[in-house]
């Protein structure tokens, strides 16, 4: 009897244990206001916070807080680059200093699985929630970010970038989501290398050299033939995937209706005519190796974004200042990745939330931040026209670029032409799917267009069962 | 016993290169850890270079130091409680005859059936509606119910603890708690640096978990931050590996501490003698 009841009590314990874990050992998950304030960094123009304020408030697109001091909260953000978020975090803080905005670090990879799993678990989201464009089709159908035209936002989308507007919108044309920066793509090149192969480095006749695909693949067989096929024109067969992805801009869905074969045909065609050229590189896109092919020798062109010239081309060629420029791509400008910014929904302080996204990335002086801070061009439009307009100041990375004005570049000639669409959770599927495939296309010389669009479209079937893919 | 000798010689040879093969990746992730990221691709690092301190300077200020406590914290605590749970539990069940056995049997293997993957969202629940999320504690109690520890144990018990022990104890007037702790445990060593080398690896190599409760940098262990040192647009390899391989010190030291123990723990049982 005795044994029999210390054998219950010793798997009751057990039992008990397993079941509600530690007791009491509760911690209050509110987030605390433990954001250590970065020392503030001087600014040649040292005003005072009310003169500030006022010109926050007169240079936002939306209603602002009639006094900033008011305005009290903590808002999360999760981001991967808390650095940078943090510039832009200090300067908000010089205007509403009672409002403690807290950046957590989570790494890219790790976003979306972070992020659904909390949601489905019922786990605290961040106020702010980031969409990078690999996943911002699926961000957008979750239904957890606030549609940013209504209360208490009140956006006004014509005060928006072009090309932004569909960029930040879901299929029914709700605004979710405010653009960190404005995503125009060029080419970036070397100028040593452009110079050596192509007999000039200036921005203008490169750009006419590699006016379309053809032209870029017969000056491709050219360098190929010059160097010995030391050096290539791409770093990844990916490059150009993702390129001629973002410039076949079509409607390919509609319902549950996908037409794969509309979407894919064209950039197929073109990827596979460049693989059997052998003018590509053979690195694996977003590889360790691709990151380090910025300081090779090698190649000539690489993607570039609006936001890789700060971000990624000084960053992983620390020491090839002054020898880059960046010109149109073959066929013109399309947009490349980017972030959105949106608000959650059960968010608690989502008049601090968008204090902080308008005050940074939707208004004249946020702008002039952002420029200035890191190089990135804000999304608002009336910025480009104000007294603020970084047209003709010099940006962070211009010197870097041989004195290139790249804001000129991406705004004036890029953006404008840069055709773009409403996210979808098919957008979303097809980056997959293409990061999934390419290293196939680069290794099996015997896929064709065809076996590659049959490829592509077995992918996108398996990852979207639901969806009629033609 | 010269022909002896030079038949050692060629095993020791053989042995020598599947070690080699086996500890160049160790040696590797060292190595790079001094070098300047960008350098890791210019060719094979083979030796050490120059860049150690950046890279330690960096791990540091991503906050090497608490997260490293953090992580001890964390995989002490684990392995402290679920060997607690683990013994009690095995012990209950190896031993005892009792109405629920069956029923707590199959608890224990149905645990240990299903993927962590599949109990995570119904685990984070649990921590949410206790208020653990967001402390270190939610990666800790996730060990305390750990069915492998608890079949392993009871495995354990019910090979290697003769009943006739246990009598003889009980007939000497010794206590039940008595008898689990001051007879049966101290002849459980093998079984107990087998799970304690286990789980304190586990629980020090877990991600996903702590991705997933924690948010803030302050709780974040080893693994969080090792992913983190990369979070902007560039990719510092040469931290990261710096990172790990100073991770993996503690993990080496319990395995060469505990091995003989660990060998002997996982063979215990496969022969009945």
């Amino acid at each position: 009897m005795k044994r029999k009841s210390v054998s219950v009590v010793l798997a009751t314990a057990m039992l008990t244990s397993v079941l509600f874990g530690c007791g009491d050992g509760s911690n209050n998950q509110k987030v605390e206001n433990s954001t250590e304030q970065v020392s503030q960094e001087n600014t040649e123009s040292e005003t005072s916070d009310a003169s500030v304020a006022g010109e926050a408030a007169d240079t936002t697109g939306t209603e602002t807080a009639a006094n900033p001091e008011d305005l009290t909260g903590t808002v999360v953000i999760w981001d991967w680059d808390g650095g940078t978020q943090q510039k832009y975090v200090d300067k908000f803080n010089e205007v509403y200093p009672n409002v403690t905005i807290e950046v957590q670090d989570v790494a890219w990879d790790d976003y979306m699985t972070k992020l659904q799993t909390s949601y489905v678990s019922g786990m605290d989201l961040p106020d702010i929630i980031l969409g990078e464009m690999a996943w911002r089709g699926t961000l957008y159908e979750m239904g957890i970010c606030d549609d940013l035209e209504e209360a208490p936002y009140n956006l006004d989308r014509s005060n928006m970038v072009a090309s932004s507007v569909p960029l930040v919108s879901d299929q029914n044309g709700n605004i979710l989501g405010l653009e960190m920066q404005v995503t125009p793509a060029g080419f970036a090149y070397k100028r040593d290398l452009a110079k050596e192969y192509l007999g000039t480095d200036d921005p203008a006749e490169v750009g006419a050299m590699i006016s379309d695909w053809d032209a870029f693949l017969e000056v491709g067989k050219q360098v190929s033939e010059k160097s010995n096929g030391k050096v290539k024109m791409m770093v990844s067969l990916g490059d150009v995937l993702l390129s001629t992805i973002g410039q076949n801009v079509v409607d390919y869905v509609d319902g549950d209706t996908v037409d794969i074969t509309k979407k894919m045909t064209k950039p197929l065609e073109t990827t596979i005519k460049m693989r059997d050229a052998g003018i590509i590189g053979n690195v694996e896109m977003y590889s360790a190796s691709w990151y380090s092919a910025y300081a090779a020798d090698e190649y000539i062109f690489y993607e570039a974004g609006s936001w890789c010239p700060p971000l990624v081309i000084a960053k992983n060629d620390t020491e090839g200042e002054g020898n880059w420029a960046v010109t149109t791509p073959p066929e013109g400008s399309f947009n490349l990745g980017g972030t959105t910014l949106s608000v959650y929904k059960d968010s608690e302080n989502k008049e601090a939330a968008w204090a902080y996204l308008e005050f940074i990335y939707f208004s004249e002086l946020g702008g002039s931040y952002m420029y200035d801070l890191t190089g990135n061009y804000s999304c608002y439009q009336p910025y480009y026209e104000s007294e603020y307009s970084p047209m003709d100041k010099e940006g962070p990375v211009d010197k870097f670029f041989g004195g290139q004005s790249l804001v000129k570049y991406y705004i004036e000639e890029a953006a404008p032409n840069a055709k773009t669409a409403p996210q979808t959770k098919y957008d979303a599927i097809i980056n997959d799917v293409f990061q999934a495939l390419t290293p196939k296309y680069m290794t099996d010389m015997s896929i064709d267009t065809q076996k590659a669009l049959e490829l592509f479209k077995e992918e996108v079937q398996i990852k979207a069962p639901e969806a009629k893919i033609q | 016993m010269r022909k002896k000798g030079l038949k050692d010689w060629w095993i020791y040879l053989v042995l020598g290169v599947i070690s080699l093969i086996a500890l160049i990746p160790f040696y590797m992730m060292f190595v790079m850890g001094t070098y300047y990221s960008e350098d890791l691709f210019k060719g094979m690092p083979l030796f050490v270079s120059d860049y150690f301190w950046e890279n330690l300077k960096t791990t540091l200020s991503h906050g090497l130091l608490a997260t490293y406590g953090n992580s001890i914290f964390v995989s002490v605590t684990a392995v402290a409680a679920c060997l607690f749970t683990s013994i009690t539990m095995g012990y209950a069940l190896a031993k005892f005859e009792f109405r629920a056995k069956k029923f707590f049997f199959i608890l224990v293997l149905t645990g240990m059936m299903l993927p962590t993957q599949i109990s995570i969202i119904g685990y984070i629940m649990e921590m949410r509606v206790a208020h653990l999320t967001n402390t270190l504690w939610s990666v800790i109690c996730v060990w305390i119910a750990n069915p492998f520890s608890a079949f392993f144990m009871m495995q354990f018990m019910k090979d290697s603890i003769p009943e006739e022990m246990m009598e003889s104890a009980r007939i000497d007037g010794c206590s039940e708690p008595g008898i689990l702790f001051k007879i049966v445990v101290p002849c459980m060593k093998p079984a107990i640096t087998t799970v304690s080398t286990l789980v304190f690896l586990w629980s020090w190599n877990n991600y996903l978990l702590p991705l997933i409760t924690l948010n803030k940098q302050k709780v974040y262990t080893l693994p969080l931050m090792i992913s983190n040192i990369s979070v902007s647009y560039r990719q510092d390899y040469g931290a990261q590996m710096l990172a790990l391989a100073l991770s993996t010190f503690p993990v080496l030291i319990i395995f060469i501490c505990g091995s003989r123990h660990f060998v002997k723990g996982i063979t215990a049982g496969a022969v009945k003698g």
